[in-house]
C-alpha cells in the first residue's frame, strides 16, 4: 500500500484499489495492508490494527473503528484526516513520537495525550472489549485484561 | 473572447493583483535525431488567472497535466512560449539578468520532497545563509539575525540546537520546516508550494499545512498550493483551479467548487477521493476510463471528451469549449454549461 500512496494520481490509486478489491473478493486472498493514510486503509480493510511507538495500541473491526476509534491516539489520527465532504477542520497531534532507543515508562503515548491521568505512568496492558482490543487505561473499567 | 479571459480571474474586481497569468503557453520542442523538429509537448496551453496579495490558490490535477510546468514558469525557471506572467508589475518575458534575480527572490519555492531538496553536506545554518549571501547581505550578524527570526517563525526551536545539524539528523516534518524557512528567508511576496505534504506522515501533514496558512496570514503572502489531494484544500486556500491536459477546466472560490463542482473531470476527481469510512471497502470506485491524452497531439475539441461520460457527439469532439461563467467567481470549460444548448443548467 505504500506503493499505492506513492502513486499520486487518484485514478491510478483507485484503479489499483478496485483491482485489489476484486482480487480479495474473487480469489479470497488475505491482505495485510501497511499504510499511514486512514482514508486509504478504509478502502480495503475488514479489521484495523493501529501501531504507535513499536506497539499495537488498538485492534478493531473496520466498521466500528471508522465510526468510533477507542484509543486516544487513533482518535487523534482520525481527527487529523482532512475531509472532502464534511466541514470538520483537521487537527494535528502536538509533539513527536518518543525515541525507541529509550521509550518512556508507562504508556508510550502519554506525553502527547489529552486524556492523560495518573494510571498512565504504568504501562497499560491490552484490554479486551468484546472482539476489540485497546492498550489504554481509560478502558480498564469496561474491559477484561488479556495479557497481564 | 476578451470577456471570457477576464472571467477566469476571480480577483479582477480589486486592483491589488500580485500575480497575473495571461494566456500562458509553455511548449517543449521535441527533436528527431537530435535536430529535426518533431512537434511540441504542450505542457501548458492557454492558462490565465489572477492572484491577489494575501490569497491562496490551490492547483489540483493529475501528474502530467502541466501543473509543475506552470509552477516552474512562474518561479522563472522556464520561459513562456506565448503569453506572459506579470508579477508585482514585472513582466517575466521582459525580465533579464539582475532583474530576473530580483524577480526570483520575491518568490519562495517549497519543494515536494524535503530530504531531496536539502543538500546533505550542508548544515541548516549554511542552507539558510546561502540565499542571503547570494542576494548580497554581507553583514554576518544581520544574516544570523534573519536566520534566527525565520527559524522561530517556522517553529524550529531551540534555534541554536538546530543550526549546526545536518538534514539527515532531522525528522521529515522538521526538514520540511527548514525548506519552508529557506523559502521564507528572503521575505518573498509569493510562496509556491509544490505538494508540500505528500511525502510526510499523516499526523504531520496538517501541522505543516497550518504552518503555511499561518505564514500566509502573518506576512500577507500570496500562496500557490499545488496538490493532487482534493481533501486537503478546503481549509488551506481561498481559490482553487483544476487542470487537465495543460488547460484550466474549472476555477472557482474554494467552497463553490467543493460544494458545487461542475466539470465532469472535477466530479470524477471528487468521486475518487475517499473520506475514511468502512463502507469504502464494499464499493468499487467509478474511475474515468482510459489515460490522460498525449500532450503532443491532444484530442480535437474538448480534451477530456474521450473519457467523459456526458460527451455530446458532434460538439465535444469537434469544438474546443470556451470558459463559461456559471455563477459569480466560478467558471468551467465545458459545453454542458452553454446556455444556448442547455437552457436549464
Amino acid at each position: 500500500m505504500a506503493y499505492l500512496l506513492s502513486i499520486e494520481i487518484y485514478r491510478k490509486k483507485f484503479t489499483l484499489s478496485n483491482l485489489m478489491k476484486r482480487v480479495k473478493s474473487q480469489m479470497e486472498t488475505s491482505f495485510i495492508l501497511i499504510t499511514h493514510d486512514i482514508a486509504t486503509s478504509s478502502e480495503l480493510a475488514d479489521s484495523v490494527a493501529v501501531m504507535y511507538a513499536g506497539q499495537i495500541v488498538e485492534v478493531s473491526d473496520a466498521f466500528r473503528f471508522f465510526v468510533e476509534p477507542l484509543h486516544p491516539y487513533s482518535r487523534k489520527l482520525m481527527a487529523s484526516v482532512p475531509r472532502l465532504r464534511a466541514e470538520v477542520e483537521p487537527e494535528f497531534i502536538t509533539g513527536q513520537p518518543p525515541s525507541l532507543l529509550n521509550p518512556p515508562k508507562g504508556c508510550r503515548f502519554a506525553g502527547r495525550c489529552a486524556d492523560r491521568f495518573e494510571m498512565c505512568d504504568e504501562e497499560p496492558p491490552m484490554f479486551k472489549l468484546g472482539d476489540r482490543q485497546v492498550r489504554c487505561w481509560l478502558h480498564a473499567q469496561t474491559a477484561e485484561n488479556i495479557n497481564g | 473572447m476578451a470577456e471570457l479571459q477576464t472571467s477566469l480571474r476571480p480577483g479582477t474586481t480589486s486592483n491589488n493583483v500580485l500575480l497575473s497569468i495571461q494566456d500562458l503557453h509553455v511548449w517543449y520542442e521535441l527533436k528527431r535525431f537530435g535536430f529535426g523538429h518533431a512537434g511540441f509537448v504542450k505542457a501548458v496551453d492557454g492558462v490565465s488567472f489572477d492572484l491577489k496579495q494575501g490569497d491562496a490558490m490551490a492547483c489540483v490535477g493529475e501528474s502530467g497535466c502541466g501543473k509543475s510546468s506552470l509552477m516552474k514558469t512562474i518561479i522563472g525557471l522556464n520561459r513562456p512560449t506565448k503569453g506572459d506572467i506579470i508579477f508585482d508589475r514585472m513582466a517575466l518575458t521582459e525580465t533579464e539578468g539582475d532583474d530576473l534575480r530580483t524577480y526570483r527572490s520575491k518568490i519562495g519555492y517549497v519543494q515536494q520532497d524535503p530530504f531531496g531538496a536539502l543538500p546533505p553536506f550542508m548544515t541548516i545554518q549554511r542552507v539558510l545563509e546561502e540565499p542571503l549571501i547570494i542576494n548580497g547581505i554581507k553583514d554576518k550578524t544581520e544574516r544570523m539575525e534573519r536566520i534566527r527570526k525565520v527559524l522561530t517563525e517556522v517553529k524550529l526551536t531551540p534555534v541554536e540546537e538546530v543550526l549546526p545539524k545536518y538534514p539527515h539528523m532531522l525528522s521529515g516534518g522538521q526538514q520540511q520546516r527548514v525548506v519552508i524557512a529557506r523559502a521564507m528567508i528572503l521575505e518573498p511576496q509569493l510562496l509556491v508550494a509544490d505538494e508540500p505534504v505528500s511525502m510526510l506522515d499523516a499526523s504531520v501533514r496538517v501541522e505543516i499545512l497550518k504552518l503555511l496558512r499561518g505564514l500566509q496570514e502573518s506576512h500577507n503572502l500570496a500562496v500557490i498550493y499545488i496538490t493532487h489531494d482534493l481533501s486537503t484544500v478546503r481549509y488551506f486556500s481561498e481559490y482553487i483551479f483544476v487542470m487537465y491536459a495543460g488547460e484550466i477546466v474549472e476555477i472557482a472560490e474554494m467552497e463553490k467548487l467543493l460544494d458545487n463542482a461542475q466539470h465532469p473531470y472535477t466530479l470524477a476527481l471528487m468521486e475518487a477521493s475517499a473520506d475514511p469510512d468502512a463502507q469504502n471497502a464494499l464499493v468499487l470506485r467509478d474511475v474515468p476510463p482510459g489515460e490522460p491524452p498525449s500532450l503532443v497531439t491532444p484530442p480535437e475539441g474538448c480534451r477530456f471528451n474521450p473519457r467523459c461520460k456526458k460527451m455530446m457527439k458532434g460538439l465535444c469532439d469537434v469544438h474546443r469549449p470556451p470558459m463559461f461563467i456559471t455563477e459569480d467567481n466560478h467558471s468551467v470549460l465545458c459545453w454542458l454549461y452553454d446556455e444556448e444548448i442547455h437552457p436549464m443548467t
